[in-house]
């Protein structure tokens, strides 16, 4: 898939060519799948914000100048979606929590490895859950669609300064919610342990380095 | 150095060094994890068939008026609907698929209280129904009945479960044939427009449009509005009864909440007729009381609610006066209304959070009591979560995990219209009892 072709493919769009918009969709979907699922997180709205989003993209082709690639605009696109999402969603009833769709692909980890990572990622979307709408719009534009601070000023409308000061409390609130969840707390015990590992390793091979360097101390010695 | 790390590298990061990193690892295994693989296929064809839809759409929508739409969902029970479209007959284009039936071929059926109706059970996905000068009640037997203000044009969307009709122009009104063969929450009749959906749980409610916005208005049981075009139940903002408020018609997005009016609360305090009632012969459901001035006087009456409890110079919600929950309803200026009375339009005296909390729990623990069976031991638990707008006045009572809407709304009924002092933006009531 070229440049050229997409470009093709977007003027036919506009011009009503199915063909060409279902062209756009294959080309697209993994993409705008993973931006949908790492702002929202497990859920079992991932299919129907994605229909969303490609609903909004073919909604707004005609005002697509052509000035970005298609890829980033389609991003932007996706994102405002995901925004708008959450904020229909904030106060609608909830019955269960509810499972992501569709199957998780392999990742390559040891069947344990790869739940305590799901574990810990489902852990985490639970974490963010709790913050703010505003700060975790924040977050996760930042660190996880990596969004420059003042790329996200843009997109909630509101001063650089701001968004650097929401990223810096739901990162500490997000730090301190992290002992409460026990998928995440025992990240921070393997952490700590580890540190305090390698301390250790650290101290053991100090007299040895303390010892080698008398040594050389007393070589050099006239 | 990208700006993302200068960024980071500025000051703000977690006290504690070994969260921060925590979270670093966390994010980074998000950002690294794969997204679910969905059914592609089944996505592309629900998508061309959405967009195929509202293609159709476009063609039989007056230029300008698109989003400009709205309609509602009624669940369950017995419902009222009440729909302005923005646009008129000789601005509407009829999709080239639909077929206009002519009403004077349906059988013509009266119901309990010897009102016309034309049997609309055999229409098909596609069959237009328009009213002319004159407003017309079609009957779905055991699903809803709908009436259709003169000059107004509705399109059959689906049939079965859930019905679905489109408003295309002027004003529908319907009543949904009460279901209690379950406790689950059923689609059962559905009318979209534009981006908008309202789905009742079990009551009876109004909506109105204006240009941008659709009004509803809750006068028994709960409503769930939500935007359309999602599979499965209806998700959005969920108003118990009494309750009034404005979305945009476009998204569903929530503008205002209103305190319910004096006509609401006396609606909601009124026994709900007789299912097989459905819509009164005469003036059904008052649509014409329901234009935009009424609106205004609304907001007329909630403010004056605010206001006349107070000496001048005070400040009643500031006070937060803990008033009896369930008092002599219509001598008691500052009690909320209460079913069977006349509600008092002062009555809107800030409470405690205390107070609510024990005024809910209180009508939970009523409205539950009962098992279903001596042998049964029947235990009930949700958590409520009460939301606040900038005026302290109670916007939104949600429970999850949801309860019989009927419940819900007894009990949510209690905080509307009331303001609670000293809550924030919003509180929880955890119930449980068994």
């Amino acid at each position: 898939m070229s440049t050229d072709d997409v470009d093709a493919w977007v003027e036919s769009a506009r011009r009503g060519d199915r063909t060409a918009f279902t062209k756009l969709f294959r080309a697209h979907r993994s993409l705008i799948t993973a931006v949908v699922f790492r702002m929202l997180g497990p859920t079992g709205d991932l299919e129907d914000v994605v229909q969303e989003v490609f609903i909004q993209i073919h909604k707004s082709l005609p005002d697509f100048r052509g000035q970005a690639k298609f890829t980033t605009w389609a991003h932007r696109v996706a994102v405002n979606v995901v925004l708008m999402h959450r904020r229909r969603a904030r106060s609608r009833p909830v019955l269960v929590e509810e499972e992501a769709g569709g199957h998780e692909p392999d990742a390559g980890l040891l069947p344990d490895q790869d739940l305590s990572r799901q574990r810990r990622v489902r852990a985490f979307y639970r974490l963010l859950d709790k913050l703010s709408d505003k700060k975790r719009a924040v977050f996760v534009l930042h660190e996880l669609e990596g969004m420059a601070p003042a790329d996200i000023a843009t997109e909630v409308d509101c001063p650089v300064l701001t968004v650097r000061t929401r990223l810096f409390y739901a990162r500490r609130e997000l730090a301190q919610m992290m002992h409460d969840e026990p998928a995440l707390a025992g990240l921070l015990a393997e952490l700590e342990l580890a540190a305090e590992g390698q301390e250790q390793a650290a101290d053991a091979d100090e007299p040895a380095r303390t010892a080698l360097g008398q040594g050389r101390d007393r070589r050099s010695d006239p | 150095m990208t700006e993302r790390e200068s960024h980071d590298n500025i000051e703000l990061r977690p006290s504690s060094e070994f969260s921060a990193r925590a979270v670093r690892h966390v994010v980074a295994e998000v950002v690294a994890a794969p997204p679910p693989e969905l059914d592609w296929a089944r996505l592309e064809t629900r998508l061309l068939e959405r967009l195929e839809s509202e293609r159709v759409t476009l063609r039989s929508t007056p230029p300008g008026s698109l989003g400009a739409l709205f309609g509602f969902v009624a669940m369950a029970a017995s419902v009222v609907l009440f729909v302005l479209g923005a646009g008129g007959p000789a601005a509407t284009r009829a999709a080239a698929t639909d077929q206009l039936v002519d009403v004077a071929t349906l059988p013509v059926i009266d119901d309990a209280l010897g009102a016309h109706s034309h049997l609309a059970a055999s229409l098909a996905p596609g069959s237009a129904l328009e009213s002319g000068g004159a407003a017309r009640r079609f009957v779905l037997p055991g699903v809803a009945a709908f009436m259709l203000a003169p000059g107004s044009r509705v399109v059959v969307r689906r049939t079965g479960e859930p019905y679905v009709l489109e408003l295309a122009f002027g004003q529908v009104t319907a009543e949904v044939v009460p279901r209690h063969d379950t406790d689950a929450i059923v689609e059962a009749f559905i009318v979209e427009s534009g981006g908008t959906r309202v789905a009742v749980h079990g009551t009876v409610f109004s909506v109105a449009r204006s240009p941008e916005r659709v009004e509803v208005e809750v006068t028994e049981g709960v409503v769930a509005v939500g935007p359309a075009g999602y599979r499965g139940d209806t998700t959005g903002h969920l108003l118990a009864a009494p309750s009034r408020a404005t979305f945009a018609a476009r998204d569903a997005r929530l503008i205002e909440v209103y305190a319910p009016t004096r006509a609401t609360m006396a609606a909601a305090a009124t026994p709900r007729r007789d299912p097989a009632s459905l819509l009164p012969a005469a003036n059904p459901l008052g649509i014409s009381r329901l234009a935009e001035p009424d609106a205004e006087r609304e907001v007329h009456v909630r403010a004056a609610s605010r206001q006349a409890p107070s000496a001048p110079g005070r400040d009643v919600r500031a006070e937060a006066v803990p008033q009896p929950l369930q008092g002599n309803p219509g001598t008691d200026a500052t009690s909320p209304p209460a079913a069977g009375g006349e509600p008092s339009a002062a009555g809107a005296v800030a409470m405690s959070v205390a107070d609510a909390r024990a005024a809910m729990v209180s009508c939970l623990r009523r409205a539950t009591a009962n098992a279903p069976a001596a042998s049964l031991s029947v235990s009930v638990s949700s958590q409520i979560t009460v939301t606040l707008d900038g005026d302290d006045d109670v916007a939104t009572v949600q429970f999850a995990p949801p309860l019989r809407p009927e419940i819900q709304g007894q009990c949510a009924g209690l905080l509307f219209g009331r303001a609670v002092a000293g809550a924030g933006s919003s509180f929880v009531i955890p119930f449980s009892s068994r």
